[in-house]
């Protein structure tokens, strides 16, 4: 069996798999507990290499795109940390060859690990960790079985905590002044919201911070990468034809709450795409690479703590970036000097899964929070796992005092108008939601941003 | 060599001697089992450290020797695994060795039709219970203040569990290990089936000299096993003596003892419903949804579950309809094994809430699963 880290969120959870899954009892971040997601890894469309909508043989589709490479100018590489370190970092020296960066829309950042968790008394939290990052659930549970206070800042209440506050779109300007003091404090640092998170950030000691993360290697990609946009920069930039080819490794940009935002990926040149799943973004790329699906490869990865884990399966997991260096005729590289690369710039000679590395990390964002109109606001709850498509929710969260307000009776839709016309959805009554919530984990035609005013429409009897 | 015989025996191989715990006999009965050509497979924990020990399913003899030795903080069952061979081989031979709580899953399994337990050599290995790695991590550095990468060996005797370093050997007893919070995994506490005379034969080290194990013969298999290892120049045996022997007994003994008092201690009765109910609601609220505990449950046989048929997320229940139809479908056959609890992410304590319905089932019937393949399952009709 070999051993793999989960690649559903960036916590870090240990496996074994080779034709069944089994969870590794002493790994350091689960113990050998699993959410969902680790569970249907093993169900995945596998990507082929295509070269304009057509199914090509690999060293075509890699001739094609190093030939894209050289002739396309500005081309920005995306890749959000789907990947191990190595690979990560053969892509930006793919990258480095025609003067460009690689972006991970997420900023490099390491906070408190999950030992500080345990050992708090008082835990501040922005998630809904029954649902968001379950495996985070059991160490702040563990925090208050002794004794911690929990206060919880979300969009509806949070049955872990001892003080709920509810979190109001029309009025989000509050969480400026919450004392944080030596709370520790547990946020979601995603590419989607990242003004919430930063203004979050700037308020508390960085030591005070467990900045959670969706993706298997946001920490590590982060870490090696240099210069970061957020993922609506790149799409701005791309309308603006700034941006005219886009290499996107194992990223999926329709993660964006408004699917408008994607029709931007037409005014591109080229768009090439390097990933293990077949999806949607295949369709759409004029170019594209199979991977090795990470739990495939060997490699290291960075969880939210920076802590160094391993995976070690069979594939390096390069081929196919290097076999594009090769075929533009630059340098190419190896698994082993990536590896010895990485562990330099990570500043270990080992690595010891029990030991979280010291850090010293500088993130002083400058972003301004946004601010929301309307009375009711439908919120995409996103999770890592919905991004990757293991999410089987299709209902939105509700309150039993809309229900009612609406009239809406057992089996029939909730109807819901936004600035992008309307939507009628399955709901759950939930009574931790407040009246003017709609809490989503999927993401709804009528989304226009994380958080969208909306109006409901009155059942008739 | 008959059945009901008990003998102590010891592998041959020095190398398997040296590494094999008491003697290394196990190993050498898995690896004369795939020699002498009694079975196809074999299924057996490859020792990754102290702390992690991987199931693997191998014909290869050499794998088989590279998984002696004793893990007592790989808190693992083997039925699923067992399970999977059937599905790829129906008409394959399988041996594994089996902790009580692996035998009973595989019997059960068995009863549902999933395993052939005719074709299952069981090597039963007598068990005082199992510790959590990464909690037996802490209590290293805690407790006995040794650097647990620096641990080569760990053992139980007498009460206590003893960790060897290349420096030292440290011993503390498990009472006071638990009472701290460390030790054994809740269920293994409370488990009363220590010797496994479920299995084919019981391996041990209760009332067996240093480098030997104690092993009692209950089947044909058993003989067969045990038969086929001597011819093939494998292992030596002896008589047990009448002092070992008397040894095995009261260890069991204490260790029921023990067993009865956790299980006192644990499942203090709920007398009112109402109250009943609502420790049952509120426990089972931190259910994330996740299936992890069916995923894992080794008595879980359903091939189009009921749990999850009945379930739907969208429901507005205060009580988890997915765990109401668990506690109802496992209280025939749930046997205790804690791997529920084990993978939970929400640290429900998923095998306690079980054992609270299945004790009451199981006593009503006079059920206990996994004993033997006589009373078919309670709620199950052929």
């Amino acid at each position: 069996m070999n051993k793999i880290v989960c690649p559903g969120c960036n916590l870090g959870c240990g496996l074994y798999k080779n034709d069944v899954l089994y969870f590794r009892k002493n790994a350091p971040v689960n113990s050998g507990k699993l959410c969902r997601f680790g569970m249907k890894l093993h169900k995945y469309e596998k990507a082929l290499p295509m070269v304009d909508g057509k199914e090509e043989k690999l060293p075509n589709a890699i001739s094609a795109a190093s030939k894209k490479l050289a002739e396309t100018k500005e081309f920005a590489f995306v890749s959000f940390g789907n990947v191990t370190c190595e690979e990560q970092l053969a892509f930006t020296k793919l990258a480095s060859t025609v003067g460009s960066n690689v972006y991970t829309c997420i900023p490099g950042f390491v906070g408190a690990n999950i030992e500080k968790i345990r050992q708090s008394t008082e835990i501040i939290t922005f998630i809904d960790p029954y649902a968001t990052y379950p495996l985070i659930l059991r160490h702040i549970l563990y925090a208050k079985e002794n004794g911690a206070k929990i206060t919880s800042y979300y969009w509806k209440k949070i049955r872990i905590a001892d003080e709920s506050v509810i979190l109001n779109p029309a009025e989000i300007d509050k969480i400026k002044s919450i004392d944080f003091g030596d709370s520790l404090v547990i946020l979601d640092l995603n590419p989607l919201n990242l003004e919430f998170s930063n203004e979050i950030i700037n308020s508390c000691n960085r030591e005070n911070i467990v900045c959670l993360k969706p993706f298997l290697n946001s920490t590590g990609a982060s870490l090696l990468s240099g210069e970061e946009k957020s993922i609506y920069q790149i799409f701005e930039e791309i309308k603006e034809k700034k941006i005219k080819g886009l290499y996107l490794l194992e990223s999926d940009p329709g993660i964006v709450p408004d699917d408008a935002l994607l029709s931007a990926l037409d005014n591109l040149d080229v768009l090439i795409v390097q990933q293990s799943a077949h999806n949607s973004l295949s369709d759409r790329a004029n170019i594209v690479l199979p991977n090795d699906r990470t739990f495939e490869g060997k490699g290291t990865v960075l969880n939210f703590e920076g802590r160094v884990l391993e995976t070690e399966g069979e594939t390096e997991g390069i081929e196919v970036i290097s076999e594009i260096l090769k075929s533009g005729g630059k340098e190419e590289t190896s698994y082993d000097s990536l590896h010895a690369e990485v562990l330099s710039k990570l500043g270990i000679t080992e690595i010891d899964e029990y030991v979280v590395p010291e850090y010293n990390i500088a993130y002083k964002p400058e972003t301004e929070l946004k601010k929301y109109e309307g009375k009711a606001h439908l919120i995409y709850v996103y999770t890592p796992f919905l991004w990757n498509n293991t999410i089987d929710r299709d209902f939105v969260e509700i309150s039993p005092g809309l229900a009612e307000s609406l009239n809406l009776h057992k089996d029939r839709l909730l109807e819901m108008t936004s600035s992008k016309g309307s939507a009628a959805v399955k709901y759950k009554i939930v009574e931790t939601v407040p009246d003017n919530i709609v809490l989503s984990p999927m993401k709804l035609p009528i989304s226009t941003d994380v958080i969208t005013p909306v109006e409901f429409k009155p059942e008739q009897n | 060599m008959n059945i009901g015989d008990r003998v102590v025996a010891w592998s041959k191989d020095e190398e398997i001697k040296k590494e094999g715990a008491s003697g290394g006999l196990v190993t050498s009965l898995l690896t004369a089992a795939l020699k002498g050509e009694l079975v196809d497979e074999v299924i057996a924990l490859q020792k990754k450290s102290e702390f992690e020990g991987v199931p693997i399913r191998t014909s290869d003899v050499d794998e088989v020797i590279k998984c002696s030795g004793s893990l007592h903080a790989a808190p693992i069952n083997l039925t699923k695994f067992a399970v999977r061979f059937f599905e790829e081989h129906p008409d394959g031979t399988l041996a594994l060795p089996a902790k009580p709580c692996d035998a009973r899953g595989i019997i059960e399994q068995a009863k549902r039709k999933k395993i052939d337990l005719e074709k299952t050599y069981l090597i039963g290995l007598n068990c005082g219970g199992t510790m959590g790695p990464i909690t037996t991590m802490k209590m290293l550095e805690k407790m006995y203040e040794i650097d647990p990468n620096e641990v080569i060996e760990e053992e139980i005797e007498r009460g206590k569990l003893i960790f060897k370093t290349e420096k030292e050997e440290k011993a503390i007893s498990i009472d006071e290990l638990e009472e701290a919070g460390y030790g054994r995994r809740e269920n293994c506490r409370y488990c009363e089936i220590n010797i496994p005379v479920m299995a084919d034969l019981a391996c041990g080290n209760w009332g067996a000299g240093e480098n030997e194990t104690f092993v009692e013969i209950f089947t044909e298999k058993g003989l067969k096993l045990m038969n086929n290892a001597i011819e093939l120049g494998l292992i030596e045996t002896a008589p047990a003596t009448e002092k070992g022997i008397k040894i095995r007994e009261k260890t069991n003994g204490v260790m029921e003892k023990v067993a009865k008092k956790w299980h006192e201690k644990i499942f203090v009765p709920i007398e009112d419903r109402l109250e009943r109910l609502h420790y049952y609601m509120d426990v089972m609220e931190d259910c994330i949804d996740c299936e992890a505990c069916k995923y894992v449950c080794p008595v879980c046989a359903c091939d189009e579950s009921k749990c999850i048929d009945f379930y739907d997320p969208m429901d507005s229940h205060k009580i988890s309809i997915y765990h109401l139809i668990r506690l109802l479908h496992l209280s025939d056959s749930c046997i205790g094994c804690g791997q529920c609890t084990d993978v939970c992410p929400a640290e429900i304590p998923l095998t306690t809430l079980h054992r609270r319905m299945a004790d009451r089932i199981q006593t009503k019937y006079n059920y206990v699963p996994g004993m033997d393949m006589k009373i078919p399952p309670s709620f199950e009709v052929e």
